[in-house]
């Protein structure tokens, strides 16, 4: 009987996590995790999963001071983590005041205290000596500044009175107690918007956020051990706030606090609206930088094989599995890769032979061999199917987020545990990892997007868009497969670029597709070296759905405003024409100019 | 002192004490919907309130309009919406109201197809707009079936959730300051318990599941055991409990001990099991008013094998509703 190991693949709320684990989990290398910590307003944008909450708990002071050592005083920023849930604190009740004046300054209030209580407490907790640490002198006037601050926005409590010997630091936790107090009342008032056909008066303070916590902020770092270092606020799941309060966080990142203060802000990229309650756009980068996560993957995969590998050795080693290769704990199927080191054999001998393609027998190994085995596959009839199976492949097939790994793994680390029933586990067999990952793609296409139809449609959207948009998945994944198997020089392809500027209607599906997790974007320069064109890269999740090699990045194809129409109304006929012009010889989808150029030098 | 009772349906004219001055319903695509009304007489009730969620009416508008044909001119209907729970509140509010104002004190209201949500809403509105003292009864048709649920992958009765809120009228007192305790009360819809708990990234998540006692029958509870342990073998770091799906009062106890487990988090529960469960959820949320209530409302249900009515029903009185 062997001990029972904790599944590495476990996802965990990064909430929940102590110290110790935040720093062993998270690879910050071959992400874009060092442009975020940097003074300046910044929005971290990707799909859940992709690491963001993460990177935030990585730049909490606990976990800083346990990677660069040193003391609170060596700080160099201190963060304050500002989770926002999806009930937190956007509440119903808050509804009833839309359209009122109310609205806005009501619900800055409640967003104005709630990041001051987390700065308070998140200061107060880091190190009891922190505070006070420039004595008491700079405690009782940040009392002043307190209650002053407070009496501005009509709070009408009483300071409280000292002693002659007391030391105004010992009190410093009164502060955080009144201003709970405060958030408390509103919360208080929220409830009694319930079933009110008349909102009720407020009568307490209105805290803001010029007026209240950047002050609060400045002083902060005057008071405590905290010389020089900027706050930054880490909004996380800023797509959770309501439309008003999604305008009143613009508001704030207009604002030119950043030498004090910087918002970093995590979305789900279904942030509500970049509008401020002024009704003006927030831009980048004059307002504030930008970081796409999934970028990373789209315009450098090796970066990330290697995150996810690191990712994957420490989480082995943590469940025990000392210095495990992933490679080794989620092996390949090992008879396809032979067949397919055999094909590359043959390519590069043919190659010798003045029979290849490529400038380098190497090239054709690398380009063909695996596109002609799925072909071979696809000839044969035999009931074969290719095997997503192998720690490569399986990282590809999670298009860059991290989690779409973790769970499917997590899963397959269950189903053997299971299976092997006493046995040791040393590693996860190739049939159940492609059993896995295939059932992963089956259901993003056919449950998952469903209820992206119906969620679409619940939101007020057209179900045209939907159809658009589940025509142009199955068109080019029909396309690429049709291309993967054919005799083009170049087969892997994952992408579209547009000849022209997409029409709205066109870009529109896409954003929808994006938002989703079915297409990435990138942009690309333009046919005419003029410029920059969209690039659309499908997710390779769906690379098992079509039969694509996940492996490669490198072909793309440009396309017309007018094909993809096609392909989005009809994508049977757009499909089936690719299909005979592939047999004919002809180019794919007839409407390109070939060659095709390449969007990465395979190595 | 509460008093439960569950009968059989050829008892119902029995125990139930008629006439009563308003009876509310709410028509949905399960036959459900019909189930207790079709046991009342037009000559025994003053008032129908007969409820329909709007955003629904391609599904609800033939038991809908069977309803309205049920109670002939006694019939007022309530228009609701699951996607705006102001306006549903308010037209809940106001037709109630409306018949208290006109002298209504019995009511006799039948929650087995409201959604989750709009029974929370009704058990805060109910002593706001009727005096203490009111005659309130409650009654329930539970399920018989679950056709579109089984104890496989294959079985579903809702798919997706299309966004979560907090419930009107139970925002709870969170603090900034805390981390957050997700309690769901797992029903047949693992999906939407699955969404739920990803979408909200808990530190600390409750599954509670039905008490096989107190379940409804047997078989639902193997179905709901099936999806119980589906969630469980997901998310391995989390705590379970049992409540009671046939006393609202256990429900609610067995809630509160919960929360209680872990005392300074922010609190919200998801009750996602049967009508039942639910009312006891509210209790515990009057009672405990940091406890903050959510709802999940689906993409999509599976209408045509939803549920199917039972020979039986749960009738009870609240009077806590008016004490806390």
């Amino acid at each position: 009987m062997t001990a029972k190991r904790v599944n590495p693949f476990e996802v965990h709320t990064p909430e929940g996590l102590d110290t110790k684990s935040i720093v062993e989990l998270f690879v910050p290398e071959y992400t874009d995790y060092y442009k975020i910590p940097k003074v300046g307003h910044t929005f971290i944008n990707g799909p859940r999963g992709s690491g963001k909450s993460m990177i935030f708990r990585y730049l909490m002071p606990d976990a800083q001071l346990l990677v660069n050592g040193g003391t609170l005083e060596d700080l160099e920023f201190f963060s304050v983590y500002v989770p926002i849930k999806e009930t937190e604190p956007n509440l119903t009740e808050l509804w009833r005041l839309e359209g009122k004046n109310a609205n806005s300054v009501l619900n800055e209030h409640i967003l104005a205290t709630h990041f001051a209580i987390r700065l308070l407490v998140a200061i107060a907790e880091i190190h009891p000596k922190c505070v006070g640490a420039k004595g008491d002198n700079a405690c009782e006037s940040f009392h002043v500044l307190f209650y002053r601050l407070l009496a501005r926005a009509g709070f009408y409590g009483t300071p409280p009175s000292f002693r002659q010997d007391e030391n105004h630091c010992d009190r410093f936790g009164e502060i955080v107690e009144v201003l709970k107090d405060i958030h408390a009342q509103a919360i208080h008032y929220v409830r009694e918007l319930s079933f009110s056909d008349t909102p009720p008066m407020y009568k307490g303070p209105l805290l803001g956020y010029l007026d209240f916590v950047v002050p609060l902020a400045q002083r902060i770092r005057e008071l405590t051990c905290l010389p020089g270092a900027p706050i930054f606020f880490l909004v996380d799941d800023a797509d959770n706030l309501s439309e008003t309060q999604t305008k009143i966080l613009n508001s704030w990142v207009s604002l030119r606090t950043t030498r004090d203060v910087s918002l970093k802000i995590s979305t789900q990229l279904k942030y509500k609206s970049y509008l401020t309650v002024a009704e003006e756009r927030i831009e980048s980068p004059h307002d504030f930088s930008q970081i796409n996560i999934t970028d990373i993957y789209t315009t450098d995969r090796g970066r990330y094989l290697d995150r996810v590998r690191q990712m994957v050795r420490r989480r082995l080693d943590r469940a025990g599995y000392i210095n495990v290769d992933p490679k080794d704990f989620f092996p390949e199927n090992e008879a396809q890769e032979k067949a397919i080191e055999n094909e590359k054999t043959r390519l590069i001998e043919a190659h010798k032979q003045g029979k290849g393609r490529g400038h380098r027998p190497n090239d054709d190994a690398i380009r063909y061999a695996r596109p002609n085995y799925i072909k071979s596959l696809q000839e044969k009839r035999s009931g074969s199917v290719y095997s997503y199976a192998g720690f490569e492949q399986l990282v590809h097939v999670s298009s860059g987020v991290a989690r779409f790994f973790l769970e499917p793994a997590s899963q397959m680390y269950s189903e053997q545990i299971a299976r092997n029933g006493n046995a040791e586990l040393t590693y996860i067999e190739h049939a159940i990892q492609n059993e896995f990952i295939q059932k992963m793609a089956n259901d993003f296409i056919y449950t998952e997007f469903s209820k992206v139809e119906k969620d679409h449609e619940k939101s007020g959207g057209s179900p045209e868009r939907t159809t658009m948009l589940r025509n142009i998945i199955s068109a080019l994944g029909e396309l690429f497969h049709t291309i993967l198997v054919s005799d083009r020089s170049e087969r892997r392809v994952f992408s579209i670029a547009l000849t022209d500027m997409p029409d709205p209607e066109i870009s529109a599906v896409f954003e929808l597709g994006i938002q989703h997790g079915y297409f990435h974007k990138s942009s690309i320069g333009n046919k005419e070296g003029t410029g920059r064109t969209p690039l659309y890269i499908l997710t390779r999740r769906l690379a098992p759905v079509f039969k694509l090699d996940p492996t490669s990045f490198a072909g793309y194809k440009f396309m017309t405003n007018e094909v993809l129409r096609e392909a989005m109304q009809n994508p049977k006929s757009f499909a089936s024409k690719a299909r005979r012009n592939a047999k004919g010889g002809k180019d794919i989808d007839g409407q390109l100019d070939p060659p095709q150029l390449r969007l990465f030098e395979e190595g | 002192m509460m008093e439960i009772k569950r009968e059989k349906f050829r008892n119902f004219r029995e125990i139930v004490n008629f006439p009563i001055d308003v009876f509310v319903c709410c028509a949905s695509f399960e036959d459900r919907s019909k189930a207790i009304s079709e046991r009342i007489g037009k000559s025994q009730i003053r008032t129908a309130l007969v409820c329909k969620n709007q955003d629904f009416s391609h599904v609800v508008d033939d038991n809908f309009d069977a309803l309205i044909d049920h109670f002939g001119l006694k019939a007022q209907p309530v228009v609701l919406d699951t996607t705006a729970p102001i306006m549903t509140a308010d037209n809940l509010r106001h037709s109630i109201e409306k018949e208290v104002d006109g002298g209504a004190s019995k009511f006799l209201i039948d929650i087995t197809t409201f959604t989750h949500e709009e029974i929370l809403v009704l058990l805060k509105i109910i002593p706001l707009v009727v005096p203490n003292g009111g005659d309130v009864v409650f009654c329930y048709n539970p399920a018989q079936s679950y056709p579109g649920a089984s104890k496989d992958e294959k079985g579903w009765l809702s798919k997706g959730i299309g966004g979560i809120r907090s419930v009107l009228g139970y925002s709870g007192l969170y603090q900034p300051e805390r981390k957050s305790h997700l309690i769901v009360l797992v029903g047949m819809e693992s999906e939407r318990a699955e969404k739920l708990i990803d979408a909200y990234e808990p530190s600390i998540v409750s599954l509670g599941k039905g008490l096989q006692e107190s379940s409804i029958s047997d078989t639902l509870h193997d179905v709901n055991n099936f999806y119980f342990k589906k969630l469980k073998s997901k998310y391995q770091h989390l705590d379970k409990f049992e409540f009671s799906c046939t006393n609202p009062l256990d429900a609610k106890d067995a809630i509160l001990n919960q929360v209680r487990l872990f005392p300074d988090h922010n609190v919200v529960v998801a009750p996602m099991n049967n009508k039942i469960s639910t009312a006891g959820a509210a209790l515990a949320a009057m009672e405990m008013q940091q406890l903050q209530l959510c709802y999940a409302h689906a993409n999509e249900y599976n209408v045509e094998r939803y549920s199917t009515p039972s020979d039986e029903y749960i009738a009870f009185r609240l009077p806590d509703l008016w004490g806390v």
